[in-house]
């Protein structure tokens, strides 16, 4: 999108490179090692903490395509992302677009909206899994006021949802803090115009506000779906994967893999193959916006 | 003149129902958090009753127990020297390259952009057992500074991710004026880009914090007393048979201290992103 | 002259006896003369024994002069920590939590330094130290297939079985149940929405529901492998067991069982909003706390139910290991024989509720009676160990094989999915044992004879 600015910068490379390199070679230092020992470990028959080790070159990742709990944890994962995502996107754009606005308290509003970002996530496992007790929790005791009586854990139907939910709850204040940000910079004259034109909120936003914004929510969207991938604490204080094996996710099954059942080999492989599956997902995000 | 009277009157609703948005969608995420630093005030008894118990002789007990027999304070400090160095390093090495990457216009910059955002993705289990080996070696198992290396890795990434995009929305047409009027490039990005990404900074720098300050497994493993952070600290009173609810939330309460703190600081910053929508044209 | 022959006569006499009482003479600070100054590093789980332990072992300090840390963490997250510090081979930490299905692993990679030839070591230990006095049970977990000691037990358990006296007397109910049909009986009998009969733990886990559920298996009838170690965890028995255990929880248990662990089980009981549970012994001690607790007095422990074939018992013991790279082993072995002795384990019960000893002599005490009297837990408790050490030989459940924790895991995802009534335990306990036999198969177990692994 800077194209234009080949003229003036030209010159400049130079002064543009050594402003890069520093944070670049930070970033190589303390990456592509640790990914190397990573990749090589994968290609072993390896128990965690053991001195000897087979190479078995793909053996692991042959072994991971007939792994059917591996797969089962793929599926999971994406549909959690398109779930968790789905929904901040969609609520945080709404929410966003109406506080668009200069209003009292709103300052105390921005505040007490980073809160939930700011609670340290063990602890916001360990508090939604006392919330949504079935009998002795808040959440369910409100909803039973109002006759839901729903084991949001309880059931392999509703688990996923509901780490979903905990999610959203947790990570909403900073897709709305992005959102907020990038429409700061939408000059209000544009809104203005369109409603002087006719136009409603919905078709305001459909039309003026989304596509100026297209580049914030890439963004979003991006950080969201690389985290929520990596989601842990949540999962292993609330449901510890199940129901069953209802919302274990891979990287989930590859910490069982490799902690609990001590297959360090299987266990890298897994983890790579995380990490392959999450730069296939940005490319795929990235691709179909047509963000350059 | 029907009109000209109804005006005021739809205002008023409309602000009503406004006003009423605000206050469900903060309830929504304020709420939990209430009851949870509440619960830092009640006895294991009342904590988990049914009907929830509402008015309740609040008590320290909690807190006492977290300073006296824990000593959080100091994995509070511990908290700080870590999260401090390591967001302080982020921007200083992360912002410059951010707007590099947003201004300069050579091959595979797309792909170094692109492989920045891959280096945050690289799950942290995964790396979890080389850093530990690495840090091994060189003696620096249960120091500050191994921390802040390995948050380095996701925090730098982060700050180059989300500044680029601030950056390229900064109107170029700024910058050449300002080489024309003889401004280096390191004048174009402190003096002119800088100041009108603030509130982006702002929330890139709080959104950086909280990576730190919150990160959890790294944290349990590489540190042992000496380096233990905060929300380590945190998970003790999450025992086998009881959890202690109220201690738990007593520190989670100082966990988010600070960020309450440094918003209200950085407030200032934030705002300024409403004003900035007239710069651009 | 004869006087002085005599007196030195005498005198060697005396010698001959004197000197070898002396060097038999045994204190702690003379053992740790040597090591005085040394700081032993220990990693272990926030217990409510080391809760216990925290504030009398002080005095193994003044009197040895070694410093003693411990670095106190969540029982899982310690488990990941340990494992990684053991792999690593960093020796930073002197003694190390082990517990049952964790002794067979170490023992396979190495990691912990046998015991025998500290306890055999009479300078290093002291003559009331008594092996034997261990309940069995207890030691036999830190034991590996060897039979060599590698680590030393301070806190043990069974399962026991906590009910309502006074919601029993309501309900006409004579005592507490003592087989599986009578459990369910009562079960029937006690039943109402807003109290639950019982809850037993479903969350999914080798340390979760297959803490509890393990027993079931064989006191069905069933077992975990035939004679050539292949799995039958899909017989008719585990059917049996699988349904029982999933009726019980889902006929007469609260709604939302399918997320119960131990936590619930235990916040729910302690609310009275349950007649009974089955769970670990240690909550005895919550249930009497009037600050957790709103039973107080209302509740009484009973020992585990027959079932219809054997009588099972669900236990867990937590110990300490030397790491083999570990720095001060002797300074180390010396707080492990301390912590663990006669007169500690007594200690530590009397003086701070600490009830889930390890030596026989404290749980036959009758301090130690009269200290746990509340709802018979400490009589129910010492006699549930004492049968449990005899009936369970060989283990039932594998926790002495390597792979236990994927085994365990594997059932345990098809038991949950039995209770969320997702599978059918047909169709679950099926796919589980093709699970572990393909564990078993890449362990290289298959077509062994099941006796060479003691089953």
């Amino acid at each position: 999108m800077n194209s234009k600015a080949n003229n003036i910068f030209i010159q400049k490379r130079q002064t543009l490179l050594v402003m890069l390199m520093p944070a670049l070679v930070v970033l190589i230092a303390v990456t592509i090692p640790p990914l190397i020992y990573l990749f090589w470990s994968s290609l072993h028959k390896w128990e965690f903490g053991a001195a000897e080790k087979t190479f078995i070159l793909f053996g692991n990742f042959t072994k991971m395509m007939h792994d059917t709990r591996f797969w089962n944890s793929v599926a999971l994962a994406l549909f959690l992302i398109g779930m968790a995502v789905g929904i901040q996107i969609s609520l945080g754009l709404l929410i966003s677009e109406r506080l668009n606005r200069v209003f009292k308290g709103k300052k105390i509003f921005r505040m007490l909206l980073l809160l939930p970002m700011v609670s340290p996530p063990v602890v916001v496992g360990v508090m939604w899994r006392m919330f949504l007790q079935p009998r002795l929790g808040m959440v369910s005791y409100l909803l039973s006021l109002v006759g839901i009586h729903t084991a949001w854990l309880a059931s392999s139907k509703t688990a996923l949802l509901t780490i979903a939910l905990v999610d959203t709850w947790e990570w909403m204040p900073f897709v709305i803090l992005m959102f907020t940000a990038g429409l700061a910079s939408i000059p209000e004259q544009l809104s203005e115009a369109a409603q002087a034109d006719g136009a409603n909120q919905l078709q305001i936003l459909r039309y003026i506000l989304l596509p100026l914004l297209k580049p914030v929510i890439i963004i979003t969207l991006l950080f969201r779906a690389v985290d929520i991938i990596k989601i842990f604490p949540k999962i292993f204080i609330m449901t510890e994967g199940g129901p069953g094996t209802a919302t274990e996710i891979m990287n989930f099954y590859a910490f069982r893999t490799t902690f609990q059942y001590s297959r360090f080999g299987y266990g890298s492989a897994l983890s790579f193959t995380i990490f392959a599956i999450c730069i296939l997902l940005s490319v795929g995000i990235i691709g179909t916006s047509k963000l350059k | 003149m029907e009109t000209i009277q109804l005006r005021p009157y739809h205002r008023t609703i409309r602000r009503i129902f406004f006003y009423a948005f605000v206050i469900m969608v903060t309830a929504i995420f304020i709420f939990p958090i209430y009851w949870f630093m509440a619960t830092s005030f009640k006895n294991p008894v009342d904590i988990l009753s049914v009907p929830p118990v509402w008015i309740f002789k609040p008590i320290l007990k909690n807190y006492l127990e977290l300073f006296r027999v824990q000593h959080f304070q100091y994995n509070i400090l511990n908290s700080f020297i870590i999260s401090g160095c390591v967001v302080g390093l982020s921007l200083i090495l992360g912002v410059p390259a951010a707007y590099a990457l947003s201004r300069i216009d050579i091959r595979g910059a797309k792909f170094i952009y692109f492989w920045i955002l891959t280096s945050r993705m690289i799950p942290p289990m995964a790396l979890l057992v080389p850093f530990f080996l690495f840090f091994k070696q060189v003696h620096l198992l249960d120091s500050h500074l191994a921390l802040i290396i390995i948050y380095l890795t996701f925090n730098l990434a982060l700050v180059v991710w989300i500044m680029r995009t601030f950056f390229d929305d900064v109107p170029l047409s700024l910058e050449e004026a300002a080489v024309i009027d003889g401004c280096s490039t390191w004048g174009c990005f402190w003096k002119i880009s800088l100041p009108l990404v603030s509130p982006g900074l702002a929330a890139t720098t709080i959104f950086c914090w909280i990576m730190s300050w919150n990160e959890f497994l790294y944290a349990l493993i590489l540190t042992r007393r000496v380096s233990q952070t905060a929300p380590v600290a945190v998970t003790v009173f999450m025992r086998f048979i009881d959890i202690r609810w109220g201690t738990i939330a007593a520190g989670s309460t100082f966990i988010m201290l600070p960020i309450i703190i440094f918003s209200i600081v950085v407030n200032k910053y934030l705002i300024a992103g409403l004003v900035r929508g007239a710069l651009k044209e | 002259m004869k006087k002085i022959g005599l007196w030195f006569l005498v005198t060697i006499l005396f010698c001959l006896l004197v000197v070898p009482a002396q060097a038999q003479e045994w204190s702690w600070k003379k053992a740790a003369e040597p090591y005085q100054g040394q700081t032993v590093y220990i990693l272990v789980n926030f217990h409510p024994d080391i809760e216990a332990t925290l504030p009398i072992y002080k005095q193994f300090e003044e009197e040895t002069g070694i410093k003693v840390q411990f670095d106190l963490l969540v029982r899982r997250q310690m488990d990941i920590k340990a494992e990684t510090e053991l792999a690593a081979e960093t020796g930073a930490y002197d003694l190390m939590h082990m517990g049952l299905w964790k002794t067979a692993r170490y023992a396979r990679r190495n990691w912990a330094e046998p015991l025998q030839k500290y306890i055999n070591d009479p300078s290093l230990t002291g003559p009331d130290f008594d092996l034997d006095d261990f309940v069995y049970n207890a030691l036999r977990a830190l034991t590996d297939k060897d039979e060599q000691i590698l680590g030393l037990p301070w806190s043990t358990e069974t399962g026991l079985i906590y009910y309502r006296t006074d919601l029993y007397e309501k309900y006409g109910i004579p005592g507490p149940p003592k087989t599986f049909a009578e459990m369910e009986d009562i079960c029937k009998k006690v039943y109402t929405k807003d109290i639950p009969s019982i809850a037993l733990r479903s969350v999914r886990g080798y340390g979760i529901n297959m803490w509890s559920f393990g027993r079931y298996g064989g006191s069905f009838g069933g077992s975990y492998f035939d004679d050539s170690m292949r799995p039958t965890v899909n017989t008719e028995e585990w059917i049996k067991a699988t349904t029982f255990y999933a009726g019980l929880n889902n006929k007469y248990g609260p709604s939302g069982i399918g997320a119960y662990k131990h936590y619930e089980l235990v916040q729910d009981f302690a609310q009275g909003q349950l007649v009974m549970i089955e769970d670990a012994g240690p909550w005895g001690k919550t249930f009497n706390d009037s600050e957790k607790s709103k039973v107080v007095g209302k509740w009484k422990a009973a020992m585990l139910t027959k079932g219809p074939v054997k009588h099972q018992f669900s236990h867990y013991t937590h110990g300490l290991m030397i790491p083999r790279v570990a720095q001060h082993k002797e300074a180390a072995w010396l707080f492990l024989q301390y912590m663990t002795s006669k007169e500690f384990q007594l200690k530590r019960a009397l003086l701070f509720g600490g009830g889930s000893v390890t030596r026989t002599s404290t749980l036959e005490d009758p301090r130690y009676a009269i200290t746990f009297d509340f709802g018979d837990w400490g009589g129910i408790n010492a006699a549930s160990l004492k049968i449990a050490s005899a009936v369970e030989n060989p283990y039932f459940v594998p926790y002495n094989l390597p792979e236990y924790k994927e085994i365990g895991d594997t059932l345990g995802i098809a038991l949950q999915n039995i209770i969320t009534g997702d599978q059918t335990p047909q169709k679950a306990l099926d796919s589980a044992n093709e699970v572990i036999l393909g564990i078993l198969q890449e362990a290289g177990y298959v077509g062994k004879p099941s006796s060479q692994f003691g089953f």
